[in-house]
């Protein structure tokens, strides 16, 4: 267990977030209006123009960071990763008929390959988003196997669902103290001090109130098992209010305890994050989509509606119009989606993270002497394959 | 040397801050702190760096670490009418849109050109390629899902006076059709009027098709059609252009290897309809076969336009049995000769219909 000081040591730094929330906007509804026609490959631009956004907008005692990623290493990485997972396609393809033959759905076990591949993926594309992250002059960068790094991650996610979740915390403590231990910053190197222990009892009464919510669901399910019809959406909808309810307030006691657990050498960090806060930022996102959702809903249900009087027959101009109409709503509903998520959650997370950081010790990035390389993008690229790479 | 003001400079060999005198010479900017030389960089190779700050941010094109961040805003003015591609980095960091957009267009229009065309090309080709003994393993190994996906529980439809009179249906349509091998026919209750035939002569054959079918020669009519895609191992070929087509588009979209590929072939099998050619060629073999037993095919047609018609009207590409009309139509051109015995006793077609009164376990 980490020893606190009682008093803790004086804040010489703050991190903070500039907010150009117009800069942001265009950005995705650019990237969201040009992810339709290239067919999903301005992902790689679109991707790349979020984080230059984000990074050199956040700064630390006033200095900023800066991405330097070329959205070309992305596509390009793609490519070859594409390219890589060709033979593993194939022979997840002819394996999994052998197996099917054997025994129908025989082949779902041979996911545990893309499991496999996705842990790894994800390192590597940490990796990647790590060594072209600028600050001060000199950049971080990551070392450490991405195997090895997979093969615990494999064996962690066996123990958290043998324990219904009770070895998160650790799970969580282990994962990032690999990767930090394998980050640095020019030499200073970086490391982790939060503790499994220290997570759960952070989380814990949020641990118990998602079992005791699972139980409700059970309890629901059992009480009304003879009308199965009504069993199945009552226990489903307390398992999903309460996932709703539960996963930003664990999002928020997690951030803080990543933030108050790195270390580069004598550098530290305090967090004023609450999980409060967090949960209002969902809210708000969730309240807004919704809104969003409805709206095209309504449009969309009074094309349908105007349709349903025309007859269909043959393709009248106003059948043509109508099926453009429930298109474009369709299209404006599945991109605004994602949008006003990136807008809202994403950008919210990281504003409220960059807001409530603090740092003491900053004196020891003096010491900071230039050394490592950037990592390769292959690891982003199968990221990007294998559809794994939907965060920041 | 003239010096011009002063800046912040980050060396990029330490994450030190220097603060650094800037003295913009004939030759370039250099940055000396204390007297000693930080940093020489040419004019040409200086670009703004996107910053939040409200001074100017440098870096150099040669330097991909270094910074120098200058806060006097008439030194910022001065060294910005000093380097030509200030700005250069900004305009190489932006999106090449057409250029993007040309070649997305380039890729999935090659793409599409293979899916489309070569695919099923191909297809023909590897379905010959493909010895027996393993078709009938890859229908086997489609088999269990296909069945999870028609419904019927896990069960197929076992009344033994039943299961005799399609024992007796199937066995004059697999001697008319001399087939190396005669096609395994199962009945699942499941009511979706619908019959599929698998790689390797396995037909699955849906209660509510027969029930839907008004005389043995239209479920005659079903079962021959069937047998026309086992003989022409469409079967064969469809999983194999599914599984080249399902690649290719997950090359596209950027999900290779994501999506189960069995789930794919599985739902194919049963979603979606062959061409119309291949339909037609169906229909042709179905035909042929009952013309050679003296029955006539046009009640496979009548069935066919009648399950169009009780599916109300709207655009034929959102009905499940495109066509209908159409096919029967066509059907009415062949021989439909009507001098042959009857395939099945008025007894047996009633058992026929009620096989589904007892079901086993698959």
């Amino acid at each position: 267990m980490n020893h606190m000081p009682a008093v803790p040591p004086p804040i010489d730094a703050a991190a903070a977030f500039r907010n150009e929330r117009g800069a942001f906007f265009r950005i995705l509804i650019r990237g969201a209006l040009l992810q339709l026609p290239t067919f999903g490959f301005y992902r790689f631009w679109l991707l790349t123009e979020m984080r230059r956004h984000l990074w050199s907008r956040t700064s630390l005692g006033g200095v900023p960071f800066a991405y330097t990623g070329q959205p070309r290493e992305l596509l390009v990485g793609f490519l070859v990763a594409t390219a890589l997972l060709v033979p593993a396609y194939v022979a997840y393809a002819i394996v999994g008929l052998v197996a099917e033959a054997w025994q129908a759905f025989a082949s779902v076990p041979l996911f545990l390959v893309f499991w496999f591949f996705g842990h790894f993926a994800l390192y590597r594309a940490r990796a990647y988003k790590v060594s072209r992250t600028q600050f001060r002059g000199l950049r971080f960068w990551m070392d450490g196997s991405g195997l090895a790094y997979a093969v615990r991650a494999i064996l962690w996610d066996v123990a958290v669902v043998a324990s219904l979740g009770l070895a998160y915390p650790w799970r969580a403590a282990s994962l990032e103290r690999y990767k930090m231990a394998h980050t640095s910053f020019g030499t200073l190197k970086g490391g982790f001090t939060g503790t499994g222990a220290n997570l759960f009892r952070r989380g814990a009464v949020y641990w118990l109130v998602g079992l005791a919510a699972v139980g409700l669901a059970a309890a629901l399910a059992f009480a009304t098992a003879e009308q199965p019809s009504a069993a199945l959406p009552a226990g489903a909808g307390v398992a999903v209010l309460a996932a709703m309810v539960l996963y930003p307030l664990l999002m928020g006691v997690h951030l803080r305890w990543q933030v108050e657990g790195t270390r580069f050498g004598a550098l530290r960090f305090e967090s004023r994050l609450t999980a409060g806060g967090v949960f209002w930022i969902y809210l708000k996102a969730a309240l807004i989509i919704q809104g969003f959702l409805i709206a095209a809903g309504i449009v969309l249900g009074i094309t349908v509606a105007v349709l349903g009087d025309t007859p269909k027959d043959q393709f009248t101009p106003g059948l043509v119009l109508g099926f453009a109409v429930i298109a474009l709503v369709y299209l404006a509903m599945l991109l605004g989606f994602g949008v006003l998520k990136r807008f809202y959650v994403d950008r919210g997370v990281w504003q409220a993270v960059a807001d409530t950081t603090t740092a003491s010790g900053v004196g020891v990035l003096d010491t900071a002497a230039a050394a490592g390389a950037p990592a390769g993008s292959v690891g982003a690229g199968l990221a990007d394959a294998l559809d794994l790479s939907g965060g920041l | 040397m003239t010096q011009a003001g002063r800046g912040a400079c980050y060396d990029g060999r330490t994450a030190r801050r220097r603060d650094v005198a800037i003295l913009l010479e004939p030759g370039g900017l250099r940055a000396v702190e204390e007297g000693e030389e930080v940093l020489l960089w040419p004019y040409e190779a200086i670009r703004r760096e996107e910053t939040t700050g409200d001074g100017l941010t440098i870096g150099s094109v040669d330097d991909a670490l270094a910074r120098i961040e200058i806060a006097d805003a008439g030194l910022a003015a001065e060294i910005a009418r000093r380097c030509p591609r200030l700005h250069a980095r900004a305009d190489a960091d932006r999106a090449p849109v057409g250029r993007i957009l040309l070649w997305s267009a380039a890729a999935a229009a090659s793409i599409l050109v293979t899916v489309v065309y070569l695919v099923p090309l191909a297809a023909g080709y590897a379905a010959a390629l493909v010895p027996p003994a393993m078709e009938r393993r890859l229908g086997d190994a489609v088999e269990g899902r296909v069945r999870a996906l028609l419904g019927g529980g896990g069960t197929v439809c076992a009344d033994e006076m039943g299961l005799r009179a399609l024992d007796r249906l199937a066995e004059q349509l697999a001697r008319a059709a001399n087939l190396p091998e005669p096609p395994r026919i199962v009945v699942l209750p499941a009511r979706t009027r619908n019959a599929v035939a698998l790689p390797g002569g396995r037909i699955v054959l849906l209660d509510g098709m027969l029930q839907e079918a008004r005389t043995p020669d239209e479920v005659a009519g079903v079962l021959a059609h069937e047998i026309g895609h086992v003989a022409h191992r469409d079967g064969l070929k469809r999983m194999i252009q599914v599984g080249g087509t399902g690649y290719l588009l997950g090359l596209l979209f950027g999900d290779v290897g994501g999506a189960g590929v069995l789930v794919a072939l599985g739902q194919t099998l049963v979603d979606t309809s062959y061409s119309r050619g291949v339909e037609a060629e169906a229909d042709a073999y179905a035909a042929r076969l009952l013309a050679g037993l003296g029955r006539p095919a046009i009640p496979l047609g009548d069935l066919m336009a009648r399950m169009e018609g009780e599916e109300g009207g709207g655009p034929a590409f959102l009905r499940t049995h495109p066509g209908g009309t159409l096919r029967r139509d066509a059907l009415r051109g062949g021989p439909n000769p009507t001098d042959g015995a009857p395939l099945l006793t008025p007894e047996e077609w009633a058992a026929l219909r009620r096989i589904c009164a007892s079901t086993r376990q698959a």
